[in-house]
């Protein structure tokens, strides 16, 4: 019997470390490295004009609930923040863009700046929250009533 | 990107779902330390017949699922999320394939052919419970991600 309690007990624990990991990578920017390239996208690639502030390129697939999560928290947000636009581009569709960004997983959002220089990335789900505090430390808080 | 269906299953059951597998297949676990082991077997089983429902039913048409819209969801905040029945109903088909690989070798092991029964459902039990816990704790679904990338590599016909 203690056998069976010790693999009931360490499997919870080695479940709850690997969840804990997994929720703590999702919806965090990753910022480009100044060694890094920046690689630049233009309008041509995304098939939308760029925010003047901020764009967010979110690469979805079709059976991905998170995408459609992370893409209504990301229009709503681009819709409140002047400047700020988001482009939802499906990987299907895109397959040339997704190999080039190396899209692993979906949703990976690609964050411009206003000439469409990749400035970071974040994978997975994001949060309001976490959509903010991007928008803040790439462009800047614009004063608006709360 | 290409219209979704519009129908779709209550996000949250799923996971209610997968809470209450993770408790029984964390159960048949436990059971294996039992002087028999035939209870931790025929509760694998119980879960493994649930999976085989769920695989051909969809999530909602599982006696979990049951309990979810009975018990559970009264008691919830109404929303209006709503998310794709395939990717779960692939996930049940998932948790389908391991435990019942489980019965299966377990059965084998307990007329004797080969050793190790309770080996057998402990790592099946503990596959399926990670991937059940995962899912109902951190909203993180193994077979849905699967089911996804198995579109992505291999388009079906629409």
């Amino acid at each position: 019997m203690t056998a069976a309690l010790v693999a009931a007990v360490g499997l919870l624990a080695v479940a709850t470390a690997l969840g804990t990991w997994w929720r703590a990578r999702n919806g965090v920017l990753v910022a480009t490295q100044p060694d890094e390239p920046r690689t630049q996208l233009t309008t041509a690639q995304v098939g939308a004009p760029l925010g003047s502030r901020l764009t967010w390129v979110q690469m979805s697939s079709e059976y991905c609930a998170p995408c459609r999560r992370t893409a209504r928290v990301l229009a709503a947000l681009a819709a409140d923040e002047p400047g700020t636009a988001h482009l939802e581009l499906a990987v299907e569709e895109h397959a040339d863009l997704a190999r080039q960004l190396h899209v692993l997983r979906t949703p990976t959002v690609v964050v411009l700046d206003p000439e469409g220089h990749i400035v970071g990335r974040l994978s997975g789900a994001v949060t309001p929250a976490q959509a903010r505090g991007t928008l803040a430390m790439i462009a800047g808080r614009h004063d608006a009533p709360a | 990107m290409s219209p979704q269906n519009t129908a779709g299953i209550d996000p949250r059951g799923p996971r209610v779902s997968a809470g209450i597998t993770a408790v029984l297949l964390l159960a048949t676990i436990v059971l294996t330390g039992l002087s028999s082991p035939w209870p931790s077997l025929v509760l694998l089983t119980v879960v493994a017949v649930g999976f085989a429902f769920g695989a051909v039913r969809g999530p909602s048409g599982t006696w979990q699922g049951w309990v979810f819209r009975r018990v559970v969801r009264p008691r919830l905040a109404a929303t209006s999320e709503r998310e794709d029945p395939r990717p779960p109903t692939f996930a049940q088909a998932v948790g389908l394939a391991i435990t019942g690989a489980g019965v299966v070798l377990g059965l084998v092991a307990a007329v004797g052919i080969v050793p190790g029964l309770r080996v057998i459902i402990v790592v099946a039990a503990g596959l399926a419970f990670v991937a059940a816990f995962l899912n109902s704790a951190f909203g993180f679904c193994l077979g849905c991600e699967m089911y996804g990338l198995l579109r992505r590599w291999r388009p079906a016909a629409p």
